[in-house]
């Protein structure tokens, strides 16, 4: 399927753009975005906002005395959604 | 520094890296088994992360291992078993061993696998992958917290240049060159015009020069495992003319390691490849006699200091 998209990317009825698209580093899948519209995403450009870190940015102040509890667990995960994959439904 | 980058970058002779077999039990003296026919001769060993979609002992367990023995490990991460989360901390937590060198990749589907029930993250891709690493090295992580200090990290990746659009390939040595690699192990092929041409590109488009590109070549001593390599693993075509010879030789096992050996030399003599990467299916000494028949010598010092001999952009 890849190497057809990337075939259909070069066709003449393809803005140019499109076939620029392709070579570009694709960000992280912001896997909150799930379930929202597309179109909206785009307008408002939250499609686009991606982490601090992977725009090379650092954020200065010290994390380390943050509280972080290791014992925190969800109680049941198909309560969660989906998220990006299907889920097999567990057994 | 690495061995492997204080060569990538000086360029001062060809690098010689390896593939590691995969362990699936025992304890050090059985990776030590395994690590001591080839140690002498390589600049870098890869740890890898559950090849071809099989459960085996962890990457980073072996990278450390591997470490604890005296190599270098590159330690691979693909991006099929552990979602950002994990790769990230799993990268951070081998730099505390001292294992720098990382090596991105997308990773086989699990269906390749034998257990292709398994579920499939991908939560990045190879590229994402190496532009995270690369992040980690300069001191923060995805979400922009800050690691101080920030771990000593070499990053690179992996290319196809047999597997189709060959002419996308280059591209994508690109992307993976911007997002950070600093250096390209090359997947195994038997096509040397396509590697000439894939290589050509890398030169003309600047790659080459920032990216240190290892061509792969493999030790076999069958018909049989160029026929599974031809049919069975995406990306590699042997050619029909390459299958005849080997299975019509009168001795296979020396036929297989003179094609290995010619296929090597030819990698090396092509302006823009740093060096080779081995994968040794024959375990028979085949390794040291390939690196002795290459006039190799990685016993030699390095040194940082820049060569002149790196390519340049066309």
């Amino acid at each position: 399927m890849w190497t057809v998209a990337e075939g259909r990317s070069h066709h003449a009825l393809n803005p140019n753009s499109w076939e620029g698209h392709f070579a570009e580093l694709r960000p992280p899948v912001d896997n909150q975005l799930r379930g929202s519209s597309s179109w909206k995403n785009l307008l408002t450009k939250r499609d686009v906002a991606f982490p601090d870190g992977w725009m090379g940015i650092t954020h200065p102040a010290d994390s380390s005395e943050l509280p972080m509890s290791s014992l925190n667990e969800v109680d049941d995960i198909n309560s969660l959604d989906q998220g990006f994959h299907e889920r097999t439904p567990l057994s | 520094m690495s061995r492997l980058r204080t060569l990538a970058e000086s360029r001062q002779r060809p690098i010689i890296t390896a593939e590691f077999p995969s362990i699936d039990g025992g304890n050090l003296d059985t990776v030590k088994a395994k690590l001591d026919p080839i140690l002498p001769y390589v600049d870098g060993i890869n740890a890898t992360d559950n090849p071809a979609a099989h459960a085996h002992a962890s990457n980073v367990s072996i990278a450390i291992a591997l470490k604890t023995l005296g190599a270098e490990p590159i330690m691979q991460v693909v991006c099929r078993d552990k979602n950002r989360l994990a790769a990230q901390a799993d990268i951070v937590g081998a730099a505390l061993f001292g294992v720098t060198n990382i090596c991105a990749l997308t990773g086989d589907d699990v269906t390749a696998g034998d257990e292709p029930q398994a579920r499939r993250v991908f939560d990045l891709d190879g590229p994402s992958l190496v532009k995270v690493a690369s992040g980690l090295g300069e001191g923060h992580y995805v979400s922009g917290r800050a690691i101080k200090p920030a771990p000593d990290l070499f990053v690179g990746a992996v290319e196809t240049p047999f597997g189709p659009p060959q002419h996308y390939r280059i591209e994508r040595a690109r992307i993976k060159a911007d997002a950070g690699a600093r250096f390209l192990q090359l997947q195994i092929g038997y096509q040397p015009e396509v590697l000439e041409t894939f290589i050509a590109g890398c030169v003309a488009n600047g790659v080459a020069a920032r990216t240190a590109i290892l061509a792969s070549v493999c030790l076999t001593k069958t018909a049989r495992a160029l026929n599974f390599m031809n049919d069975s693993v995406a990306g590699i075509t042997v050619p029909p003319a390459i299958r005849d010879r080997i299975s019509k030789a009168s001795d296979i096992p020396e036929e297989s390691y003179q094609l290995t050996l010619e296929l090597a030399r030819h990698a090396l003599s092509i302006p823009g490849v740093a060096g080779i990467h081995i994968a040794d299916f024959r375990h028979d000494g085949s390794f040291a006699r390939l690196i002795e028949d290459l006039g190799l010598d990685t016993s030699a010092p390095t040194s940082p200091t820049p060569a002149s001999t790196a390519p340049t952009s066309a």
